[in-house]
């Protein structure tokens, strides 16, 4: 190399190495020199440079990486450095082949270096500087600033994540592979009542017992958890597996939920006693009402007979409405036994027919009825409570003239129910609800239903006390909804 | 592309218009990378989407966005540490036009994925220049035509750059014309 285009490495790039075709070194720079200690010409490459990434097995592996990051340390004083590699047409080596050339950090990214660098490259003039070696020293530099402002967004990104995790209200464990805590946010401290040096290291079973998981569509993971001095209280929350770093680890996120439970467990009491207190004089209410519409009272004008119809209708919708209330709560506190027996398919189909025959034709509604004729076992009655409430609801949103459709269906060990609606349909977006209790689906056109909100609600905890599940889809063809339960045939 | 491209169409968007307008045109592009690393190559496709989002959102012709783009891409290497290597290439758009190829083939030892174009020039009579432009890259004409109008700023003159013979099954670029004059 001309002593002018030397001088220029020197200055633009002093952790720079120049080699022959035989990796060996023909000149490093100054900064090189320096850290080394001693003369590297004529070594080989590898003598003095050891590729950390990508690791190498030989030399020529540096051929494939021309534009690419490199890193490296430098032997002997475990200097880590950054490097560019090009396989340039050097001129005015010894030999008088074409050379290699490697560019190490630190790069120039100074803008004020780097029009210096200009400089003293138009003093230079062309015939020393051939445009490889300017385009070496960009691409080197643009990489740096590139390494640089990538860093740096990294940073923000990582600095907002760790403001967030240090402020959120939940608590957040970071698991390593052997199920040992690493750390803990601060809201993860409290709620466990040590402090994050004392937990860290702390096996994750010594303080989290899984509680066996409730038939809830969010998913959410529920444990017991020890607190510090032996209290414990009940979590919710999830357990994800994140990359980090340092590699794959997990990731639990947990709240208390003690409070949102006894609230709950409150709402519940509180729904089930006022329902108990109304089902007394609802029953006083809808007694005479039955006696006087039924004539036994005197006779009735049209006008008090409408009156009272009306009245009738709407104490019966507040009976229904109780009922389901007192039903819903006795599934959840488990207490309502299901009480299964061995019966036919058929049984309910005629159930069913007999039950909601009329509806079904007063709502001009035809009913498909597919049975493959099996046996079952199952608390009928339960069973055929969730079978009215899918077919009613079907029924009800049905337009005039269509029909719904009830498949019976055996499927290896378990029973499949269908029910297939021609109606509206239920947006994607809101079939996760559907299950919950009071969430009904309003659209703008239709009219009220007359539902209490509780069928489907209370469907989904009978069919999970049989060891089912329930759900909801899109109908065939896109057009309205099918609704299937799953049950197993030999019982629970 | 590598992403210096789409550095470069990030900054003519957010400079000409708004951080937010990026933002949206990026949403609608459907691409999630919100910096990119000058020296890494992305997918063409990423360009493209970028390029037809910005011209639904600005409610501005493809065409039109290319070429402003184009003028803006030699602003955008001329600020970075490619300035050098713009300098060297020529004193004449003429020069500059007649030394891309030769210039990209020396990127392509920092660029190794680099696919450029061609360009050659056909006849230079001091004021209009014939230039023949062949790239596998669909519909970047435009883009070209704002990329001379680019140099010949940088070199202080003004051109016209006209489409006139695009390519064809019989001739695989596209020609265009420079009519070259001072400002």
């Amino acid at each position: 190399m001309s002593q002018s285009a030397s001088a220029l490495l020197d200055f633009a790039s002093p952790f720079h190495v120049c080699c022959d075709r035989e990796w060996k070194v023909a000149s490093v720079g100054p900064s090189m020199a320096e850290h080394l200690g001693l003369d590297p010409v004529g070594l080989c490459l590898s003598d003095i440079l050891e590729f950390t990434r990508p690791k190498l097995s030989h030399l020529n592996g540096l051929n494939k990486l021309a534009g690419q990051l490199i890193l490296l340390k430098l032997k002997g004083t475990g200097l880590d450095l950054r490097g560019q590699w090009a396989d340039m047409p050097w001129p005015g080596l010894d030999s008088g082949e074409a050379g290699r050339v490697l560019l190490c950090s630190p790069w120039i990214t100074s803008e004020e270096q780097w029009r210096e660098t200009g400089l003293k490259l138009r003093q230079l003039g062309p015939q020393d500087c051939s445009g490889e070696y300017l385009l070496l020293l960009a691409a080197a530099r643009e990489q740096a600033l590139d390494v640089a402002r990538l860093a740096d967004l990294a940073t923000i990104r990582e600095s907002r994540l760790e403001k967030l995790v240090q402020r959120m209200r939940e608590g957040l464990l970071l698991i390593d592979s052997d199920g040992r805590i690493e750390s803990a946010n601060p809201a993860a401290c409290q709620l466990l009542g040590f402090e994050a040096n004392i937990i860290a290291g702390s096996s994750l079973d010594n303080l989290f017992s899984a509680l066996p998981r409730q038939d809830d569509a969010s998913g959410d993971l529920e444990w017991r958890v020890k607190q510090k001095g032996g209290d414990s209280f009940k979590a919710r929350g999830s357990r994800y597996s994140i990359r980090t770093r340092q590699g794959k680890t997990e990731a639990l996120l947990f709240r208390d939920v003690s409070e949102e439970e006894r609230a709950l467990q409150m709402r519940r009491t509180f729904l089930s006693m006022v329902s108990h207190e109304l089902r007394t004089p609802l029953t006083a209410i809808m007694a005479p009402l039955g006696m006087s519409l039924s004539g036994h009272l005197g006779k009735l004008g049209p006008k008090v007979r409408d009156v009272l119809e009306i009245a009738t209708r709407n104490a019966d919708r507040l009976h229904q409405l109780v009922d389901d209330v007192i039903d819903l709560e006795r599934l959840e506190s488990n207490a309502l036994p299901m009480n299964p027996l061995k019966f036919k398919s058929s049984e309910l189909t005629q159930k069913l027919l007999d039950g909601l025959g009329s509806v079904a034709s007063d709502a001009q509604v035809a009913l498909d009825f597919e049975d493959e004729a099996f046996s079952l076992v199952a608390d009928q009655g339960r069973i055929l409570q969730v079978l009215t409430n899918l077919v009613g609801n079907a029924i009800r949103h049905s337009p005039k003239e269509s029909s719904v459709h009830l498949r019976m269906l055996q499927r290896d060990s378990y029973a499949r129910c269908e029910v297939t609606d021609e109606g509206p349909g239920i947006p994607a977006e809101l079939r996760s609800r559907i299950f919950d209790r009071f969430f009904q689906v309003s659209s703008g056109t239709e009219q009220p239903t007359g539902g209490t909100g509780l069928g489907l609600a209370i469907s989904r905890l009978i069919v999970a006390q049989h060891g089912g599940r329930i759900a909801v889809e899109e109908g065939p063809g896109g057009c309205g909804s099918t609704f299937w339960l799953e049950i197993p045939l030999a019982g629970q | 592309m590598y992403g210096m491209v789409n550095r470069a169409l990030k900054a003519l968007l957010c400079e000409q218009f708004s951080e937010s307008t990026w933002q949206e045109i990026r949403t609608k592009a459907g691409i999630e990378e919100d910096d990119f690393a000058s020296m890494k190559a992305y997918d063409d496709s990423i360009t493209y989407e970028l390029a037809g989002a910005a011209s639904e959102v600005l409610d501005t012709p493809i065409d039109d966005l290319l070429r402003t783009f184009g003028n803006y891409w030699i602003k955008f290497a001329g600020e970075s540490s490619y300035a050098m290597v713009l300098d060297q290439a020529g004193e004449t758009v003429g020069e500059i036009l007649a030394g891309l190829d030769e210039m990209h083939t020396r990127l392509s030892l920092a660029f190794p994925e680099l696919r450029a174009p061609s360009f050659q020039v056909v006849s230079d009579d001091g004021d209009t220049i014939m230039l023949r432009y062949e790239s596998f890259r669909p519909a970047l004409v435009p883009f070209v035509c704002g990329l001379i109008e680019g140099l010949a700023t940088r070199v202080g003159v003004k051109v016209d750059v006209r489409l006139v013979r695009p390519k064809s099954e019989d001739s695989p670029s596209d020609l265009l014309s420079i009519k070259v004059s001072s400002l």
